[in-house]
């Protein structure tokens, strides 16, 4: 135990982000692209290879996922590079969640391909464009984006494109209504969507303020409406609205 | 083939015209979004060889209702667009759920293809589209009874509003409020002779004060003070009169006020009694569900609202427009130039009024949320004090306090400054009336046209209507907010548990404890299964171990047995018998659970752990405390078996808790036991001696045991893996082993885990 505590260092003054390992992905590791349907495909270096917590290495009988004490972290540079795989450290890490699909499909130049994967903000409000985690269609994370930015025009754009369609939430035009009828509200709204409308559910729980002029309206049914500035909106769909911000 | 009578008929023409018709399709969904995120009406219909797609918009009313549902159609449906796939180059059918809305997308032609979008609002109506779709494109076609239908109607038939909980199908506009008050009536019926004794006494009341305004004026200035009045002189006979009336209006007031407090506390009683009696009779999910968990914290205030309203509002209602109508009416019949000069303030007083209540509402509004967010700061702050301390931020808590405490204070503050600034304003303007009737009043006793008594009277009564007319204002809020609490109230007396016992329940007398679990899925909502073909049984008296990961579905499976849930698919049986046709007594009495998490109600240990039979004498207590490992430590309580547990009392840890849930199981001495974690809290020591007593206990009962420790299932007979809802691997610890699958995998790290920390 004590060896691997002096491997890790935890006894210096090291941070505790030396110890854990993050697979980021970036421009030089991770390939991007979306197919003429929309859907974000990614192709990547050998090295971004989270580690699966479940039977990874199903063929080998002795294969032990856990660090045992004293050993090498499992993974070291990928078979292809030289390059120590995860910016700046080479220590074994751990993708969370669950088993992997069977098989990893590789292209012709020996590329992992994850086929589609799913984009996720881990600061939707605050920071959309940083830590955007990169899962598979199951949900498991193969890697994080630090900033969308880092890569290239025409990633940026594809990532950008793919952030939006998620996270679309139709943004209030103007109120038509909102009638309070029994402790709930039935709103009728123009939105960048068409006009719809909606019931909410005690209003002061259901409406939810991100900043001073930004808030959420969410409806019954999980449905999700912004208003990204309040202070735009008319007189009269203000006066609706004022009461329950 | 689905029922397409619910297709609009211009839409089958539109597919007809593209050469799919009515009698080909088997399956269809409305969804309300299209690919590029605009609302719309979009077709997607399925036929044995083409999924095809119709998007556009009905023109009827000029606005389209998002929530999918087939109301207001008309005639004329303007396309925006057709596509159509064919069956055989589609496959892998899914859904995307976005933050909010959802894709519905399939592989066509080997390239992934966004078939149509939908609102968070028809989710579960696509999600058993796609399981009917799936199936179809496997089966070539489906039979009416192979196609799962949802009778999900989301929008109330009457008035095509949306229904706020389409499970209980309650549209509170076109709810009858008379047949309501009938209801509601049933709970004052009882104490009807009450009622009609507290509006005598406002009667009289009322009837007494409007006297009071004739005597002081008329009989005081012209009868008595006047020279020649049939009175005159008698000063002491008339200041009696009015003590005397007085005296007799405040044995009304009294008598008034005993019989409302009595009516009050008995019907507010009967109304909470009768809300939670039928609250217990609901089922689990009706407590745990987001929509109706916040039902429950208004039922206490809600009685207290429609209590306010019968016992204080409707009796008032009455008194106030006797006062005003009898009152006016004198009023005329003294001058009726004169009432017309009394009322001219009267319009601008009732919008003044009607304006100043509206402010307050939206100022009482905000002071509740800022008290709200104040109270849950404080709860917070002092529920998590621990963490506080340890990370040293009573400071910024501090902060975070006095911010809300400061917001809070001032908006008490601009609530006392309005109500102090605008009510003396308010009565300016009604006085502005007096002044007018004072001088045009006075002019007329000066020329002799009028009595001065009867002016007095006059003025006396024109005090008296402006009562009234603040209470008419006030009394329809007051009507909102009492209908409000009926129908809340209401709503869950009419709730249909989501699990009922059955009609004809089997009774499980001297149960085996037989279990089958065969093929049952369920999904606490229907866009995710959480479990999904589970299929396994247990022999009488064997113990059959559950592992899986965090969230795989273990517990939902005992939830399922236990009928907290009832499964969606496949069945559940006990000694051969569906759980679902046993009386929940039996059921209840045949299956104990010990489970991870452990409540203590607020009493002595000796009664919690009686809690699970009543009966049982103190020395059987004592006995399963033993068994349990809890008498250790709560021996050394001074009270002993009679300390007092629960909330502000004596707080147990983690462990504590579990021994006596499991003491309470020992005690209810069941044919089923089911250990759902239920060693997850203990030391290893205190683990090893229960597991030997669970042991034994399992002797002869069926036992299921959840566990995340595998050595805690070493004995067990069989073991069931359930990873991500599904049921992968079963068998004995040596099969399963070999298999080389999930437990082995699972094995292997808690056994590699123990090495690392040097135990073989």
């Amino acid at each position: 135990m004590n060896e691997m505590l002096n491997k890790n260092k935890i006894g210096d003054n090291t941070s505790f982000t030396d110890i854990v390992d993050i697979v980021y992905l970036t421009p030089e590791n991770s390939e991007f692209s979306v197919t003429k349907n929309g859907f974000l495909m990614l192709v990547s270096s050998e090295d971004v290879k989270p580690e699966r917590i479940l039977g990874q290495e199903e063929n080998s009988d002795d294969s032990a996922p856990s660090i045992k004490p004293g050993e090498a972290p499992p993974h070291g540079p990928g078979p292809g590079g030289a390059k120590p795989p995860f910016e700046g450290n080479g220590k074994g890490h751990r993708g969370h969640g669950r088993k992997p699909p069977a098989d990893i499909k590789y292209t012709a130049d020996g590329r992992r391909d994850y086929g589609r994967v799913l984009l996720h903000r881990a600061f939707p409000f605050d920071k959309p464009d940083n830590i955007i985690s990169v899962q598979q269609e199951d949900g498991f994370e193969i890697g994080i984006i630090r900033n969308i930015h880092d890569f290239d025009e025409k990633t940026v754009k594809i990532l950008e494109d793919n952030l939006e369609k998620k996270y679309y939430v139709p943004e209030i035009i103007k109120i038509i209504s909102a009638k309070d009828k029994f402790g709930f509200v039935y709103f009728k709204c123009d939105t960048d969507s068409g006009i719809c409308e909606f019931v909410v559910r005690n209003p002061f729980g259901s409406i939810i303020r991100i900043d001073e002029n930004h808030i959420f309206i969410i409806d019954i049914d999980g449905n999700r409406y912004s208003i990204k500035d309040l202070s735009k909106l008319d007189k009269k769909s203000y006066r609706k609205i004022e009461l329950y911000v | 083939m689905e029922n397409t009578s619910k297709l609009p008929q211009e839409i089958l023409s539109a597919f007809e015209k593209r050469g799919i018709f009515e009698n080909n399709i088997i399956l269809f969904l409305k969804s309300d979004m299209d690919i590029e995120f605009k609302y719309a009406d979009i077709y997607c219909v399925a036929t044995s060889d083409t999924l095809a797609v119709l998007s556009g918009k009905h023109k009827v009313s000029a606005v389209k209702s998002s929530f999918g549902s087939n109301r207001k159609l008309s005639v004329n449906f303007e396309e925006y667009s057709y596509k159509e796939y064919d069956m055989k180059l589609l496959s892998d059918f899914a859904c995307d759920m976005n933050i909010s809305s959802g894709l519905f997308y399939a592989v066509y032609d080997g390239e992934k293809t966004g078939i149509f979008r939908f609102s968070m609002t028809i989710k579960n109506k696509v999600y058993i589209f796609l399981e009917n779709v799936k199936n179809l494109a496997e089966k070539g076609n489906l039979s009416p009874d192979e196609i799962k239908s949802d009778n999900e109607e989301l929008c109330c038939p009457k008035c095509g509003n949306r229904y706020t909980d389409p499970k209980r199908k309650l549209c509170p506009r076109c709810m009858d409020k008379t047949k309501l008050m009938k209801r509601l009536s049933v709970f004052f019926m009882k104490y009807k002779v009450f009622m009609l004794i507290s509006i005598l006494s406002l009667v009289m009341t009322t009837s007494l004060s409007a006297l009071l305004p004739y005597i002081k004026g008329s009989v005081l200035y012209d009868e008595v003070l006047e020279e020649g009045g049939e009175l005159y002189g008698k000063i002491l006979y008339v200041v009696l009169l009015i003590v005397a009336t007085k005296f007799l209006s405040v044995i009304a007031s009294t008598v008034n006020g005993v019989v409302t407090s009595r009516i009050s506390a008995k019907v507010v009683y009967d109304i909470k009694k009768t809300v939670f009696s039928s609250i217990s009779r609901l089922s689990y999910g009706f407590f745990t569900s987001r929509q109706t968990g916040g039902l429950m914290t208004s039922v206490n205030d809600d009685a207290n609202s429609i209590y306010y309203f019968f016992c204080d509002g409707l009796p008032y209602l009455i008194i106030n427009v006797v006062q005003f109508a009898v009152i006016t009416g004198i009023m005329i019949s003294i001058h009726p130039l004169l009432t017309l000069a009394a009322f001219i303030s009267v319009p601008v007083f009732l919008i003044l009024y009607r304006g100043v209540l509206l402010l307050f509402d939206k100022m009482y509004a905000k002071n509740f949320s800022k008290r709200r967010s104040f109270n849950s700061l404080v709860t917070d702050i002092l529920s998590g004090i621990r963490v506080v301390k340890a990370f040293a931020r009573e400071e910024a808590e501090m902060n975070r306090f006095e911010k809300k405490s400061r917001d809070f204070a001032e908006s008490n503050r601009k609530i006392g400054v309005l109500n102090s600034s605008i009510f003396p304003f308010i009565n300016y303007i009604i006085h502005i009336g007096n002044f007018i009737v004072w001088a045009y009043g006075g002019w007329m006793v000066m020329q002799g046209s009028m009595d001065l008594g009867l002016l007095m009277t006059f003025v006396g009564y024109m005090g008296m209507i402006y009562q009234p007319l603040g209470f008419f204002s006030e009394i329809s809020r007051w009507w909102a907010e009492c209908i409000n609490a009926i129908q809340r109230v209401f709503e869950i007396l009419d709730s249909i548990p989501e699990v009922e016992e059955s009609e004809n329940p089997k009774s499980l007398d001297n149960p085996r404890g037989d279990i089958v679990f065969s093929h049952v899925s369920f999904g606490y909502d229907k866009t995710r299964k959480t479990l999904d073909d589970i299929d396994f049984s247990v022999n009488a008296g064997e113990t059959v171990g559950i592992v899986g990961e965090t969230g795989a579905g273990k517990s939902t499976l005992v939830n399922l047995l236990i009928r907290l849930y009832d499964v969606d698919e496949g069945k559940i049986t006990i000694d051969g018998i569906n759980v679902k046709d046993i009386s929940f007594k039996d059921l209840h009495k045949s299956v104990a659970i010990v489970s991870q998490e452990t409540y203590l109600f607020e009493g002595t240990i000796l009664e919690n752990i009686r809690y699970a039979k009543p009966e049982a004498t103190d020395e059987e207590v004592f006995e399963a405390a033993k068994a349990a490992d809890a008498h250790s430590f709560i021996i050394k309580y001074p009270d002993a078996y009679e300390t007092l547990v629960g909330r502000g009392h004596k707080s147990l840890s983690g462990g504590e808790c579990q021994r006596i849930s499991i003491a309470r199981a020992l005690l209810k001495n069941p044919k089923i036991l089911i250990l759902d974690e239920a060693t997850s809290a203990m030391d290893t020591g205190t683990e090893r001696r229960i597991q030997k007593a669970l042991t034994l206990m399992s002797r002869g009962r069926t036992t299921i045991m959840i566990a995340h420790r595998l050595s805690t299932l070493r004995d067990a007979d069989r073991i069931v893996v359930i990873d991500n809802g599904k049921m992968p691997e079963y068998g004995t610890h040596l099969e399963l082993l070999t298999k080389k699958g999930v437990y082995h995998n699972l094995y292997k790290l808690q056994a590699e885990a123990l090495k690392s920390i040097g135990i073989e």
